[in-house]
């Protein structure tokens, strides 16, 4: 199956449901994008508000944004009246912004003050799911991704046009039930070929409890061509941070900034993934360069805040799968979870 | 439609703690105690003081002296929210103006992340924010 059909397949809303009383449930489509001008990332999430005004299943939606450009980032958080989720169908639209799968590609839309897309993102890779992913005692979430896409298009962002053509792009896909301020912290990133006739691509992530005191988890999925060919788990993955990040995180949104005013980046100035079992190999050597720090209000404690700190940068990958070699440069992203 | 006073969106914003984050104007209540916050914003004056019910509110600067000051400008306030600047960094520039005892100062500050806290967690502060802005947001 293609790429595309297999994004139908696997990549449609979950749906909130009406059957968890303590409104934890939360859904949501991401995809970021690596132009020669502008980087950016566009996350629409539909969510089951603790707001006592709201029926149980109603879903509210956010649209939150960051691009950047020549090394300066800025995003928003928009939370939208209007939420348009086609159950069933990979369609989420949150006051006209949108993501839809038409045409075997994904459209993009949004329309922020300061910021606008309107872009075509066609998948390279078939799909990987990463199921029931252990947040907490009680909590899964279900992680649906396409590591590698080609989008073409536009951004505007501050009244500045960006292009695209067939720039390297990411999507995924999360549905599940969890609180912000939960014991969990996740370290996610990954890694896209600079060449567009490198075969390879690769994701990295970990989960960790709220302290990043202990590992839960980890995984490294490899794409070779179209295929998730190899992937890594658990002990076979070693995540080595190192230095810290000295660049500026600016809050986002902005306001938050005022709640979690430190400015110290909790963030590696490096990052080395290595994986290793059955003869395969893989290492990852990950730089970040620029980024914003997404502050959310935690669910579990009312004056608490969590920080996904979310960072452009480019690396090289090395290694060896299936007795076949692979070495490149790329750009991505890397994304951390820390107490805000 | 032009721009609401400061005092105006701050007591419908206070309305709208009250509704849907009720602990946080709680809270907001015992970090000010007895102080009263007297906000003058291009030229609308306003008292933030616990009044009855022990409920902090918004009313009219009384005769009494108010723990702290607070000189500011839609402007000023409106960069803040949209994190152009921090709080020390608006001080330092002149657009944000504190005047009280150091340990008012402190409490008010406490105070004022109290509010953020319970202002960043309501659905409807954003059309509160909006229609300050005057984009022309939904009225309530």
């Amino acid at each position: 199956m293609t790429p595309a059909l297999l994004l139908a397949r696997g990549g449609h809303l979950r749906g909130l449901g009406a059957g968890d009383p303590a409104r934890r449930s939360k859904e949501w489509l991401h995809v970021a994008v690596h132009g020669p001008t502008a980087e950016i990332v566009l996350n629409l999430n539909v969510f089951e508000d603790g707001d006592p005004w709201l029926p149980p299943g109603v879903p509210v939606g956010r649209t939150l944004w960051l691009a950047a450009v020549d090394g300066a980032v800025r995003g928003d958080v928009h939370r939208g009246a209007r939420v348009e989720a086609k159950e069933g169908h990979l369609s989420l639209a949150i006051d006209g912004d949108a993501i839809t799968l038409a045409d075997g590609a994904l459209r993009v839309r949004a329309a922020r003050p300061g910021f606008a897309v309107d872009l075509r993102l066609v998948p390279a890779v078939r799909p990987a799911l990463a199921p029931r992913i252990p947040f907490d005692t009680a909590d899964r979430v279900q992680w649906f991704l396409v590591p590698r896409l080609h989008a073409t298009g536009t951004a505007t962002i501050d009244g500045v046009v960006h292009a695209f053509a067939d720039s390297p792009a990411y999507h995924d896909h999360n549905w599940g039930r969890f609180a912000w301020g939960a014991d969990f912290a996740w370290e996610w990133g990954y890694l896209l070929p600079e060449a567009p006739e490198e075969p390879v691509c690769l994701v990295f992530a970990r989960l960790l409890d709220r302290r990043q005191h202990r590992v839960r988890s980890a995984g490294c999925f490899v794409w070779w061509g179209a295929d998730n060919v190899r992937s890594f788990q658990d002990a076979e993955v070693g995540f080595a941070p190192t230095g810290r990040f000295t660049g500026p995180l600016p809050p986002v949104p902005g306001v938050m900034g005022l709640i979690s005013p430190d400015r110290r980046a909790d963030v590696p100035a490096r990052l080395q993934v290595t994986a290793a079992g059955s003869g395969d190999a893989v290492s990852v050597d990950f730089t970040p360069a620029r980024g914003g720090r997404i502050l959310i209000p935690d669910e579990s404690d009312p004056f608490g805040v969590t920080a996904l700190h979310e960072v452009f940068g480019a690396g090289r990958a090395d290694g060896e799968t299936g007795g076949r070699r692979f070495s490149f440069a790329g750009r991505g992203a890397f994304e951390c979870i820390r107490v805000g | 439609m032009s721009a609401e006073p400061f005092g105006e969106m701050l007591r419908r914003s206070f309305a709208v703690l009250e509704r849907e984050a009720p602990a946080h104007l709680t809270a907001l209540g015992v970090a000010l105690g007895a102080a009263a916050v007297d906000f003058s914003v291009d030229g609308d004056r306003v008292r933030v003081a616990v009044g009855a019910g022990a409920r902090p509110g918004v009313g009219t600067i009384g005769d009494s002296p108010p723990a702290v000051r607070v000189f500011s400008s839609r402007a000023a306030i409106l960069g803040l929210i949209d994190g152009q600047h921090g709080l020390a960094g608006a001080v330092r520039e002149g657009v944000l103006d504190l005047s009280g005892r150091p340990d008012e100062i402190a409490r008010f500050l406490d105070a004022l992340v109290i509010y953020l806290h319970g202002a960043v967690r309501c659905p409807g502060m954003p059309a509160i924010l909006a229609r300050w802005r005057d984009l022309g947001g939904p009225h309530v």
